[in-house]
């Protein structure tokens, strides 16, 4: 699968420019005393050799590995977006809103990764859910997590 | 008998009441999360590290280890009665544990699976505490050099054993080093690459990277495949095995526990090779042997004891030198650098209630396992009927608040988030994210040691193969990087990945 590698090597070839880019000001120092930047070079020069030869591979593998590649899954781009928004809305929220609030968000919309289910049931399941997790983490095991919002 | 004392001190601290508690607390909660469909040990630790953070360093080690024990367990019960393993080694459970569950005998192949690895666990608990002394005496004498060595032998051997391309392994290795880079460097306290964002000065915390990288994205690997599978709908009765059936599996238990205790210490294996191994010796040396993947005893009987050896030697290496032998072990490492302690050798002298009691919990937790998990089958059965649709949100509840609360920081979550999508489209890619955690975890280690090396060799990069453990460490990673590209070698490799993923 040639996208693939190409996207692999990509990938890859991304954290290496990175690295050389923002580690510029890093000085590497000599080989008896290495600065902070001989490392992070010598993973740079790492990182975009393998990324070109994952790259080559993909090309040159092409016609032959074809054949016997099995069907793919489908994308989860429903699964990735709910529980990815469901994640960030978590961060967002738990400090200014509280444990139970910010719980029962992040239940409902990662609930919407799967269909299957009405409103209803995923609204029982977000209350249900956020609070077992304010009785476990906040009142049994007593983790500094504000339930309500705090109002100030 | 030095044996005896060191023992003696291990149980001595795994037998007061808090650390057999911890212990108990782990094998549930490890069990409990192992046993959901597609969740193996690796992804358990990493989802439920958190709880382990307030701990004491001992309680939370033992906690870890039951966990993991909990998750084995948890994960061959799925694999037995769903057909559904949540790592690579159930796949050789299910395929005649599976099998004999269909025909019946499900609380048979959960019976035997618990005393094999009972039994298992027991000679290599007394293996490990034999051979560690002599390790971490060996392992004394290294120096930054020797360590840089060895560092680099584990990665390879992750790399090597993994499965997939090796190509795609080394990239995930230098993806996981340059993370490690992230944060202040130690020797001039220079910042690098933290792009201005304040949290990022200490590096990324490694709790969120497992869980997103492990748990998040192994979530969204399993909704590619809708539903729960077929669990076993008949009653589970009889889970204790008649005498013929332990006739018949006593002597596969004695030897896929030799196979596993070997083979686990080895950097980089695991626990499929292991239990692919005994599998395939039962079969070899039964003169019944087309009765394999239709229900054989022998055939559940040795891989699991395997499984369960390995999986407690694996821990040698990480005990003794420090060194990770893959992404289990490779938490753990996290899990005691968060505690202050710094894994290598002189953990066995400067903290002998720490390690003899994580050995001797190893024992007790196994021994847990048996007496709590044959009454609580029914329960843990319960949970693989519970639509998975309702599990998700739960999972991903938890992984949130445990991000967040080991450093009450909203930045956290955001890596759960960040790592959980690279983690996905990294697995899509056929890229796996033990490699790269691996090198996370150590690459501080790596830098730190390689440039001391360097310093005390003048500059001079010939100390590392001047050194003759450095060279014979080297060596092997360059002979097993050698092996890969052996034709003959390369097929048998996909072959044994493929007999374990069909």
């Amino acid at each position: 699968m040639p996208l693939r590698d190409l996207l692999t090597g990509g990938i890859v070839a991304v954290f290496g420019a990175v690295l050389l880019l923002f580690g510029n000001h890093l000085s590497p120092g000599t080989a008896v005393r290495m600065g902070p930047g001989f490392v992070p070079r010598a993973v740079a020069i790492g990182l975009l050799l393998v990324a070109a030869g994952i790259i080559a591979r993909g090309l040159v593998s092409y016609p032959a590995r074809r054949a016997d590649q099995p069907a793919e899954a489908p994308i989860q781009w429903r699964g990735a977006a709910s529980i990815g928004i469901g994640i960030l809305a978590f961060a967002a929220l738990i400090q200014p809103v509280g444990l139970i609030a910010s719980a029962m968000v992040t239940v409902f919309v990662s609930s919407l990764a799967q269909q299957g289910e009405g409103l209803p049931e995923r609204v029982v399941l977000a209350g249900g859910l956020a609070g077992v997790a304010g009785l476990v983490f906040s009142v049994a095991l007593g983790l500094p997590l504000p339930m309500l919002p705090t109002l100030s | 008998m030095e044996l005896l004392g060191h023992l003696g001190l291990g149980f001595e601290v795994a037998l007061t009441w808090q650390n057999l508690l911890f212990c108990l607390i782990g094998a549930l909660l490890g069990t409990l999360v192992g046993v959901l469909p597609g969740i193996g040990p690796a992804t358990t630790i990493a989802i439920l590290l958190p709880i382990t953070f307030d701990l004491p360093a001992v309680g939370a080690l033992i906690m870890l280890a039951g966990i993991y024990y909990g998750a084995q367990y948890g994960g061959s019960t799925t694999a037995i009665l769903v057909n559904m393993p949540g790592e690579s080694s159930g796949i050789i459970t299910a395929l005649d544990g599976h099998q004999m569950a269909r025909q019946g005998r499900a609380g048979v192949a959960l019976g035997i699976a618990a005393i094999g690895s009972l039994f298992a666990g027991t000679v290599s608990t007394f293996f490990i505490a034999g051979s560690a002394g002599t390790l971490s005496e060996l392992g004394l004498m290294f120096g930054p050099a020797e360590n840089v060595a060895l560092m680099v032998l584990a990665i390879v051997a992750v790399m090597v054993m993994g499965k997939g391309s090796v190509l795609n392994s080394l990239a995930m290795v230098l993806i996981g080093l340059a993370l490690g880079l992230i944060g202040t460097d130690v020797e001039t306290s220079k910042a690098r690459y933290t792009f201005g964002i304040a949290e990022l000065r200490d590096g990324i915390d490694f709790i969120p990277l497992a869980m997103g990288l492990f748990g998040i994205s192994e979530i969204l690997r399993t909704l590619e495949t809708p539903g729960n599978g077929d669990v076993i709908k008949s009653r589970i009765s009889g889970l204790w095995p008649k005498w013929a059936d332990l006739k018949a599996s006593a002597l596969p238990i004695l030897r896929g526990t030799g196979v596993g205790t070997v083979l686990g210490i080895l950097p980089g294996s695991g626990t499929l090779l292991a239990s692919f191994s005994a599998y395939m010796l039962e079969k070899r040396i039964s003169r019944t042997p087309e009765r394999f993947g239709k229900g054989a005893i022998e055939g559940l009987a040795a891989p699991e004891s395997a499984n369960n050896a390995a999986a407690q030697t694996s821990f040698v290496p990480m005990l003794t030198l420090g060194m990770p032998s893959g992404a289990v072990t490779a938490l753990m490492i996290g899990a005691m650098t968060i505690h202050g302690i710094s894994p290598g050798p002189q953990v066995v002298t400067q903290r002998p209630e720490l390690f003899w009691g994580v050995v001797c919990s190893m024992w007790i937790g196994n021994a847990m396992l048996l007496i709590i998990n044959l009454p609580l089958i029914a329960i843990w059965v319960s949970i693989l009927r519970i639509p998975y649709r309702r599990l998700v949100p739960a999972i991903i509840l938890f992984c949130c608040i445990g991000a967040y609360s080991v450093n009450n920081s909203t930045f956290d979550v955001v890596v759960l988030f960040a790592a959980g999508l690279f983690g996905y489209v990294l697995s899509r890619l056929d890229c796996e994210p033990t490699p790269l955690l691996l090198a996370f975890i150590i690459g501080p280690m790596l830098e730190e040691n390689f440039r001391r090396a360097m310093r005390v060799a003048h500059g001079d990069a010939m100390t590392f193969i001047d050194k003759p453990i450095s060279l014979t460490l080297l060596l092997a990673a360059a002979g097993l990087l050698l092996i890969t590209l052996v034709p003959g070698i390369q097929s048998r490799r996909a072959e044994v990945f493929k007999e374990g993923s069909s």
